[in-house]
């Protein structure tokens, strides 16, 4: 049976989908009983996501109009 | 927030290869940050601009020849990537790699039958579109993130910005694919632990 350690320092394994079979089936074993780790992974998801989803910083223009020159004389 | 969304890979392509200046300008304006953090990951703050006005003219030059094996966003993070090693070599440097010595410490603790020594913190708020508005997060994250040993901070951008698989992953740093797993595993759970800090207290 995995610890809640084991969880935590496989749970990038998991959310990347790396586990095989039988890894798996253990893990989600472990999570079915373990409210604690089962918030610790929806967490480890969540931050991701955030991160992923809220970059927030727009390019100024004339960066853009770099690019735009640059490509200009593209074919 | 993303600016406007694009029009599908099927629908766009051919409209920048048309050179429509409106969707080109948006193309850019769109993938531009993206892109930056990956130069900035791999090649540094000083020189990333240049790596990605350098991959834009690459993008730009192969783009009749892109044959839509992979999505065009994974294509371009692919070129930027690319360029930044490239021009890393060039300049006889490496990506620090100081990350992978300390990377035994988790920031999490467990007693000795493995269990929590302090269980996972509750957030107050989990909603996803709720955390991804909040602006001192965000900032919070971004903070974390700087302060993170270089290869875990690029490991975690190509992977989670870049959409750069393990294996490219190895290739672009130059290490192990373990040594990917815990440079990513590592930043990860301090962005985590960072967020748990946040929900329970306020500050970052």
């Amino acid at each position: 049976m995995l610890t809640c350690r084991d969880i935590e320092s496989k749970s990038s394994d998991y959310i990347d989908n790396d586990l095989n079979i039988w890894q798996k089936m253990k893990y989600k074993f472990h999570l079915f009983m373990c409210v604690d780790c089962r918030r610790f992974i929806k967490h480890l998801k969540l931050t991701i996501y955030t991160y992923k989803n809220s970059l927030n910083q727009p390019t100024p223009k004339e960066k853009i109009d770099q690019v735009m020159d640059r490509i200009k004389e593209i074919n | 927030m993303m600016s406007t969304k694009l029009p599908d890979d099927k629908t766009l392509i051919p409209l920048l290869l048309t050179k429509d200046k409106a969707i080109t300008r948006q193309f850019i304006t769109f993938h531009y940050p993206q892109m930056l953090m990956i130069a900035r990951a791999i090649a540094g703050s000083v020189i990333a601009d240049e790596v990605v006005q350098e991959a834009w003219v690459s993008i730009f030059k192969s783009l009749p020849k892109f044959q839509q094996k992979s999505a065009l966003k994974t294509w371009i993070m692919r070129i930027v990537a690319n360029e930044a090693k490239t021009r890393l070599k060039k300049e006889s440097r490496s990506i620090s790699l100081e990350g992978l010595e300390a990377v035994s410490k988790s920031p999490f603790s467990f007693d000795q039958s493995g269990s929590w020594s302090k269980p996972p913190a509750h957030w107050h708020q989990e909603s996803p579109d709720a955390l991804i508005h909040q602006e001192e997060l965000h900032d919070c994250l971004e903070k974390i993130l700087s302060h993170l040993p270089a290869s875990q901070r690029s490991t975690f951008i190509l992977k989670e910005i870049g959409s750069h698989t393990l294996d490219e992953i190895c290739n672009v740093l130059e290490v192990s694919e373990s040594n990917v797993r815990v440079l990513l595993h590592r930043a990860r759970t301090k962005l985590l632990a960072a967020v748990d800090r946040y929900q329970e207290t306020g500050e970052c």
